[in-house]
């Protein structure tokens, strides 16, 4: 064996056993390191095995045991909120919380599809691939130092504004906070060695070693983010505890609690979306700012890649979404009352216009793409009518069940709720909106992916029948059972349908991907795509896309925090502070804008510094 | 003239797949598809 394998060997040994050590420790030892006990368990385990060998003492050693391990969640006084003079401690930590949040979600999300363009890349053996994914690469690398200032931030802004609630948290969840710590070690390794080792592990059998890298990478940031998770879920339906917050000792039901999966599906999913659309933004940058027809083209490639990743992710996220919020309402319907009945209902009207900006905005990105290739002008006519279609559905998806309106207009109404627009307020008229609005995206995509092809099967005119049929009767279906369920049942049969509907959607995208590509197996392209040839105004739409991602972030973070109201822990842990309300909407879609503002100011920068690493003296 | 026949053929499937498909997933939910008051 040669000496660069035995080292390459032993360094994943050693790897391994870092990371399985928890693990392995969990089985041989008796006192798990993730279960770690506070101090006055120890002190009472001392106590028992001195008790053995005095038994005189063993009643007191009883009561020691019978007394509660941990604390219960403190009743806090306002004055317990330690001040800083000239600071806002909730707007610091909204802030700090939700910038680390998004840099997290980007550098998360970015080595997920760089290892699967890698892959496609080694699959493909296009050195395209390779060159694309270690761009997209170099650029979390350096947002992974911004991520973890930010974390630096918000840990720090904790402890100096809210202490207590930190070192109860810390009480529970101790354990995962080492956890925690220690998997960012191997984060950070994994990650530097993955990039730094891009060029070294490029051939043969390093170049799996690599993509196992890459893949650990992957599985440790995965496990990193559903740490984080099991902390944010908590606060919003504590499991593990009993009714007056005193820890039951079992650190799996603090971590799986009721909303942790909801969020780990929905956060995975929507930083994938995310990430692309940031990358996305770069090339757009960089295709904006390139000199040469060749660099053009490049990033014109690497663009429409991360919008494919972005929509690819944004198309099943409506349904990951919804889950979550059935899980929400499932959990405390009150909280899911305030989500989407209250007064947080109106920053969802401001949600479903910024979607339907996202799935505007990567239409038009498609459909000015399709200028890269001269079989376009087969399919340009039929671009008029998705783009109607997708329309209509978008005003569907924005109208608001109830108006603002002053006495007089609602006299002139007659009621809170419009004649004819009333109706469309409702979820299952939304829920369908968006479904048709999902598969004429999905049309977009088909239409985009033929462009440039012309297929030589026997059968394609039969195919495109069959997807024609298909695309029919999942729309004749969702419609049916929006309309008959949500107008013509109880609510039950409402919320119940949204499942098939879904389904619906999910299998046209199935059959048709699976039609589409048998169809098109060995089809000749019409001429060779034309990258760079498309006009600027479709790399606006690109930084459009990254800016509603953040944007919409922000707000749907704010909510889902925000309906625990006056809770830390919901209904454990009360928020005493002097700043224990709901602000108004307008007031947080500022703090929000201003977070989107700073966010952006720092991706650019990013940009910027990649785009002067590239740069010959 | 063919083409149509093809067409309404295939849409009968797959309206039968989605009606099957809406079955299935409401009674998993404890459902009925019709006969609703």
């Amino acid at each position: 064996m040669k000496f660069s394998k035995k080292i390459t060997l032993t360094f994943f040994i050693i790897l391994f056993l870092v990371l399985a050590s928890p693990i392995i420790l969990n089985i041989t030892s008796k006192s798990s390191v993730f279960s770690l006990q506070p101090l006055s368990i120890v002190l009472a385990e001392e106590v028992k095995q001195d008790a053995a060998a005095a038994p005189a003492e063993e009643t007191a050693v009883k009561e020691d045991k019978a007394k509660p391990a941990y604390p219960p969640a403190p009743k806090l006084k306002e004055s317990d909120y330690p001040k800083v003079k000239g600071f806002n401690g909730r707007i610091v930590i909204w802030l700090a919380a939700q910038l680390h949040l998004w840099f997290a979600a980007f550098v998360l999300a970015v080595p997920i599809f760089v290892l699967i363009i890698e892959g496609i890349g080694v699959a493909t053996k296009d050195e395209r691939y390779d060159k694309m994914a270690y761009e997209f690469i170099k650029i979390s690398l350096t947002a992974y130092s911004i991520t973890a200032v930010f974390g630096g931030l918000l840990a720090f802004s904790l402890i100096v504004f809210y202490p207590d609630f930190l070192k109860y948290m810390a009480n529970i969840f101790g354990s995962t906070m080492l956890a925690y710590a220690f998997l960012f070690f191997a984060e950070s390794a994994s990650l530097y060695i993955y990039y730094y080792g891009w060029n070294w592990l490029k051939h043969g059998f390093k170049k799996w070693v690599h993509l196992t890298i890459g893949l650990i990478l992957n599985a440790v940031g995965t496990t990193l983010m559903f740490l984080a998770n099991a902390w944010v879920t908590f606060m919003m339906s504590p499991g593990g505890v009993d009714a007056a917050g005193v820890f039951q000792g079992n650190d799996w039901a603090v971590i799986h609690n009721f909303l942790w999966n909801p969020i780990n599906l929905h956060r995975f999913v929507a930083n994938v979306a995310y990430g692309g659309s940031v990358v996305g933004a770069y090339a757009a940058y960089r295709f904006l700012s390139a000199q040469t027809r060749d660099e053009k083209a490049h990033y014109d490639w690497m663009g429409y890649t991360a919008n494919f990743i972005a929509i690819a992710a944004l198309l099943p996220l409506p349904f990951a979404g919804y889950w979550l919020t059935a899980e929400i309402y499932a959990y405390s319907q009150q909280m899911g009352i305030t989500l989407m009945g209250g007064v947080f209902a109106w920053l969802f009207i401001i949600q479903a216009v910024l979607i339907g900006a996202l799935f505007l905005s990567a239409n038009y990105y498609l459909w000015c793409g399709m200028g890269r290739s001269e079989g376009a002008v087969r399919y340009n006519k039929y671009i008029k009518y998705i783009a109607f279609v997708i329309i209509a559905c978008f005003l569907v998806w924005f109208t608001p069940h109830t108006l603002v309106m002053t006495q007089a207009e609602l006299k002139a109404l007659g009621g809170p709720y419009h004649k004819y627009l009333g109706p469309l307020g409702i979820m299952p008229a939304k829920n369908t909106a968006v479904n048709i609005m999902i598969l004429f995206t999905f049309l977009s995509f088909l239409l985009y992916r033929r462009a440039n092809k012309v297929a030589t099967v026997s059968w394609a005119k039969y195919g495109n029948i069959a997807q024609t049929a298909i695309f029919a009767g999942a729309i004749i279906n969702i419609v049916f059972l929006g309309v008959y369920y949500g107008y013509f049942t109880n609510t039950v049969l409402k919320v119940g349908s949204s499942v098939p509907q879904v389904a619906s959607t999910l299998s046209v995208i199935i059959f048709c991907i699976i039609i589409d590509v048998l169809m098109f197996k060995g089809a000749k392209d019409v001429a060779p795509l034309k990258w760079g040839n498309v006009p600027d105004r479709s790399q606006y739409a690109l930084f459009l896309l990254a800016v509603s991602f953040t944007w919409l972030m922000g707000l749907m973070g704010y909510i889902r925090s925000g309906i625990r109201q006056h809770w830390h822990v919901y209904a454990i842990m009360r928020d005493n502070s002097a700043d224990a309300f709901t602000p108004t909407i307008g007031y947080s879609a500022q703090i929000v804008s201003i977070g989107v503002i700073i966010f952006m100011a720092i991706v650019i920068f990013i940009f910027w510094l990649n785009q002067i690493s590239s740069k010959k003296a | 003239m063919k083409s149509i026949i093809v067409f309404t053929v295939f849409l009968a499937v797959s309206l039968i797949y989605f009606l099957l498909l809406d079955v299935g997933l409401m009674k998993m939910q404890g459902l009925s598809l019709f006969f609703h008051r």
